[in-house]
């Protein structure tokens, strides 16, 4: 049998049978049935409606979670650095600090590059002279008091230097500035004759800068500036010596 | 016996968009669906099962499950072949619960046959022999194997292709294909086997 015979007799079949089955009574579902069914359909459309119409209650946290856990975080930080308040005194970020920190962008012109460079060098040496100006007059400060120092630890001792200065003779008539120098012109005198000269001449360097008034040479006619031109007089002398045992 | 719906333009949407209709609150979708695929529906599980209070158990249960479906139903394959996917399922369950031989049909309405055949069987007409033999087919078709009867049901009821009916079956395309042309064969010889039983040329 060949296939187009087959497919022939399958076509006749299927008509047939679709003639037959078409001419009987087909079964449908009772009124009843259908009923239950639409029904169902209804009742369970109001239940989602229902569902869909209860409010759904959200928990305040996560009606606004970004703006909540930017002011937790904000507080954390504001915690951490009431907390650690001397570290953070410390470093003081400055506006030209945030300016190097920041990276520069491609876009930029090459001409700003090159001034933003250009100022970052200039500031960085700015800084390093600062820094070296500052260490030399710390160091002039620790040597002057380590002198001021020792010149009273000998004064105490050596009964040469005498114990009350009273008597010598004020300079500029401040009562309470005549002590201090008459003090330090003995001081000087102990270190010229000890030969002390470095701390001599530290010394000198002080009190010239304590009195410029010792450096003047003009004549004072002043009776009451006797005691002071002695002192300037002594200091002079004294001078003379520690620049003459320099030399 | 009908149901008193009013009449509807069941075609203005597809079954898609009517499933989409009703899941958005719409009922009236839902009882155009309902009554476009009811009687295909009903005698897929009726022709099949051959006890109509278990049939309509299972019809109910199939059109239960449309509803709770709704509001996750999405368009993603043709709204019948879903449907009959779900029925076939509730069939399968239900062979699978009772024993295979209690599942082959005893078509009651074959009595019927004999009843009308002793008064009516002198009428020359054609159009009495096509009816004769169209109840013949009833008898014919609660005889088919189980499968060639699911096949031929969903092809002769929904107009499905045998690829549809694979797809709701769970069966390769060849299968489908022998099962559809077997039952259309089986069905006519039966018919004709039946009628000749009867005395008839």
């Amino acid at each position: 049998m060949s296939n187009t015979t087959v497919n022939t007799e399958d076509t006749e079949a299927q008509k047939q049978v679709f003639t037959w089955y078409h001419q009987q009574t087909l079964e449908m579902p009772s009124a009843k049935l259908d009923q239950d069914i639409l029904t169902l359909s209804q009742t369970h459309l109001v239940d989602m409606n229902i569902t869909r119409l209860k409010p759904v209650i959200t928990p305040f946290w996560r009606r606004f979670p970004l703006a909540l856990s930017s002011a937790a975080s904000l507080v954390i930080v504001v915690g951490v650095v009431i907390l650690n308040r001397p570290q953070v005194d410390d470093v003081v970020i400055t506006p030209q600090e945030l300016s190097r920190s920041a990276p520069v962008p491609q876009t930029m012109e090459p001409m700003v590059a090159a001034k933003m460079k250009a100022g970052q060098s200039e500031q960085a040496e700015r800084r390093s002279v600062e820094a070296i100006q500052a260490r030399s007059r710390l160091s002039a400060q620790t040597t002057a008091g380590s002198i001021e120092r020792e010149v009273t630890a000998m004064a105490a001792v050596s009964p040469a230097l005498p114990q009350n200065d009273s008597d010598s003779a004020p300079i500029g008539g401040n009562v309470e500035d005549k002590e201090p120098l008459a003090k330090s012109l003995q001081r000087l005198k102990v270190f010229i004759e000890t030969r002390e000269n470095e701390q001599a001449l530290a010394l000198e360097k002080m009190l010239l800068e304590k009195h410029p008034e010792l450096a003047m040479t003009e004549e004072i006619n002043n009776p009451k500036d006797e005691l002071s031109h002695t002192l300037r007089a002594e200091f002079k002398m004294l001078q003379q010596q520690l620049h003459q045992a320099v030399k | 016996m009908a149901l008193a719906i009013p009449q509807i333009h069941v075609h203005e949407h597809s079954d898609e968009q009517l499933m989409q209709r009703y899941a958005k609150g719409d009922s009236q979708a839902f009882e155009q669906l309902y009554l476009k695929h009811k009687g295909a529906l009903y005698r897929y599980f009726v022709r099949q099962l051959g006890d109509k209070q278990l049939a309509e158990d299972l019809y109910q249960e199939t059109w239960g499950r449309v509803i709770r479906a709704a509001v996750n139903y999405q368009a993603s394959a043709k709204f019948s072949t879903w449907l009959y996917r779900i029925a076939h399922n509730l069939l399968i369950d239900h062979v699978r619960a009772v024993k295979p031989v209690d599942f082959i049909a005893n078509d009651t309405d074959v009595t019927g046959l004999d009843t009308f055949e002793g008064c009516d069987q002198d009428k020359p007409d054609i159009h009495w022999q096509e009816t004769q033999k169209s109840l013949l087919l009833k008898t014919c078709i609660s005889l088919l194997p189980q499968v060639q009867k699911e096949a031929f049901i969903l092809n002769i009821e929904m107009g499905f292709t045998a690829a549809v009916i694979s797809d709701i079956a769970g069966v390769t395309l060849e299968a489908t294909k022998s099962r559809i042309r077997y039952a259309y064969q089986s069905l006519k010889e039966c018919v004709n086997a039946k009628w000749q039983e009867k005395g008839h040329e």
